[in-house]
């Protein structure tokens, strides 16, 4: 009986840091590492990115920054270290179900068959992530009557490719399909948007329809890793730039700099000279 | 869902292009009748021969179906696409291997027939069992090849790897289902042919439920 009021009050003290708790972040990496083979690619990352953040990767090539996205989007498994999205253990356990549900993913490839049409594609992805069926039964909190049809015709609309919906993926333009890989990847509406190099190989008109969409992401609230070499877009849509090099980062700067100043920052924590590859866009 | 939705993305596919039947076909085609050319008439004319034959151009056939399911999912990263997705990845390859069936199935519903009249036999006698036997055994190759396309896939050498895999693991399945083919075609019941199918059910439990099992680890980075 005596041990009763110290106990009530520690369990008191738990429920009140348990309502009162900060939400977890959405990622928390510490120590990742990854190698392929004898190679290692990542030499201990830690990273922790905050719901609503909007984090931009920069980085030479081979340092790391596709494979850390990959790690994140659970398609590729970490050597050693912890992670947690949304407060879940992803290493060394494997990221659930639900984890997976919340993260969209645009990788360098468009991740669509080349021989369903922009249409069948995203019908498909429905179906895989359980948006709706073909007879019309909500599954995974999409709307009352949704089908995949209808959850791929929202998705085509947004992307503005209602004009392609009936042509087959191989027959579009590079633009065309990062648009389309951006519908897949925000079909499900992730909470967790990973976007390795989104603009690369596209026009002016295509890449100001990715930006516009990145935007209207980030204030929805969605929060994004972002992986990029065009400095000027990176400083318009992250809200914190970090520098990976040699599979560690370097460099972690909030707010996001000018591009100008990212320009130069960039290039003394990376030690590059003028004649490489990152740089501001005319 | 996740199983009927790759199977419908993977026929769909099929339907469009046409490509791995029309191949798949084209290959067994090729080697029956180079069979039927080089060999001695008289040795055609058996069950055991047909059977024997089948079985064989089937899995050398096969094997190009199997590698051209995982290129389709190679080609544009939707392999990654898959792996992304919020679902059990044993469906994956019951999706997977579902497809490949029907694709075996039809193969093998147009080769028995064609193989019959090919090499010229007309002794046969067909029983009920016969659809049985055919639908074990190419369940069995699918559920082998599924597994091993699916690991041979992430390797340069993907196209001599596959058959160097699975044709050691898929001699007892060839042997049982050649044995019981031929006896299903030789009028046998299905009280005859229970050990040999009783191997084929087994053969085929078996990797279905180690390729759903382990898909999980071969689908990973």
């Amino acid at each position: 009986m005596s041990h009763g009021r110290p106990t009530l009050a520690l369990e008191l003290c738990v429920r009140l840091r348990q309502t009162r708790r900060v939400p977890e972040p959405v990622i928390d990496a510490r120590a990742l590492t990854k190698a392929y083979g004898l190679l290692p690619v990542l030499r201990g990352v830690d990273l922790t990115v905050e719901t609503g953040e909007s984090v931009a990767i920069l980085g030479p090539n081979g340092a790391g920054k596709s494979t850390l996205l990959r790690i994140l989007a659970g398609i590729a498994r970490p050597a050693g270290g912890s992670l947690r999205l949304f407060g879940a253990n992803c290493f060394p356990d494997r990221p659930g179900r639900a984890t997976l549900a919340r993260i969209g993913f645009v990788g360098h490839e468009p991740l669509v068959y080349r021989d369903l049409t922009a249409r069948e594609n995203l019908e498909h992805y429905a179906r895989m992530y359980g948006l709706g069926n073909d007879h019309g039964t909500p599954r995974n909190g999409a709307a009352s009557g949704t089908s995949a049809v209808a959850v791929a015709a929202g998705a085509l609309e947004r992307a503005e490719l209602e004009g392609v919906a009936g042509r087959l993926a191989r027959n579009l333009s590079r633009g065309m399909l990062q648009r389309l890989a951006l519908a897949r990847a925000t079909l499900h509406r992730p909470d967790l948007l990973l976007l390795d190099e989104p603009f690369s190989g596209l026009d002016e008109h295509s890449s100001e329809l990715l930006t516009a969409s990145l935007r209207r992401a980030r204030e929805a609230g969605v929060t994004s890793v972002l992986v990029t070499h065009d400095l000027a877009r990176l400083a318009a849509l992250a809200s914190r730039v970090l520098v990976l090099e040699s599979g560690r980062f370097c460099l972690d700067r909030a707010p996001t700099p000018p591009a100008e100043e990212l320009t130069r920052i960039y290039r003394s924590a990376t030690g590059l000279g003028d004649d490489d590859r990152v740089g501001n866009r005319p | 869902m996740t199983v009927w939705a790759i199977v419908r993305k993977d026929l769909s596919i099929e339907l469009r292009t046409g490509e791995t039947l029309s191949s798949l076909l084209l290959l067994a085609l090729l080697a029956i009748l180079i069979f039927a050319f080089a060999l001695d008439p008289a040795l055609l004319a058996g069950a055991d021969f047909v059977a024997g034959l089948l079985w064989t151009t089937l899995i050398f056939a096969a094997t190009l179906a199997l590698n051209r399911s995982f290129l389709l999912e190679h080609e544009a990263g939707g392999w990654t696409g898959l792996a992304l997705a919020p679902v059990d990845r044993g469906s994956i390859y019951l999706g997977k291997a579902a497809a490949n069936l029907v694709l075996l199935i039809v193969a093998a519903a147009l080769l028995l027939p064609l193989t019959a009249v090919l090499v010229g036999t007309t002794r046969l006698a067909p029983t009920p069992a016969l659809p049985v036997v055919v639908l074990l055994g190419v369940t069995g190759i699918s559920a082998v090849g599924t597994l091993f396309a699916a690991i041979a896939i992430r390797t340069r050498a993907r196209e001599v790897l596959l058959p160097l895999l699975i044709f050691p693991l898929l001699a007892p399945l060839v042997i049982a289902a050649a044995k019981a083919t031929a006896g299903a075609l030789s009028g046998k019941s299905f009280a005859e042919l229970r050990s040999w199918l009783l191997v084929l059910g087994s053969f085929d439990v078996i990797f279905l439920t180690a390729g759903w099992t382990a898909f999980d680890f071969v689908i990973e980075e």
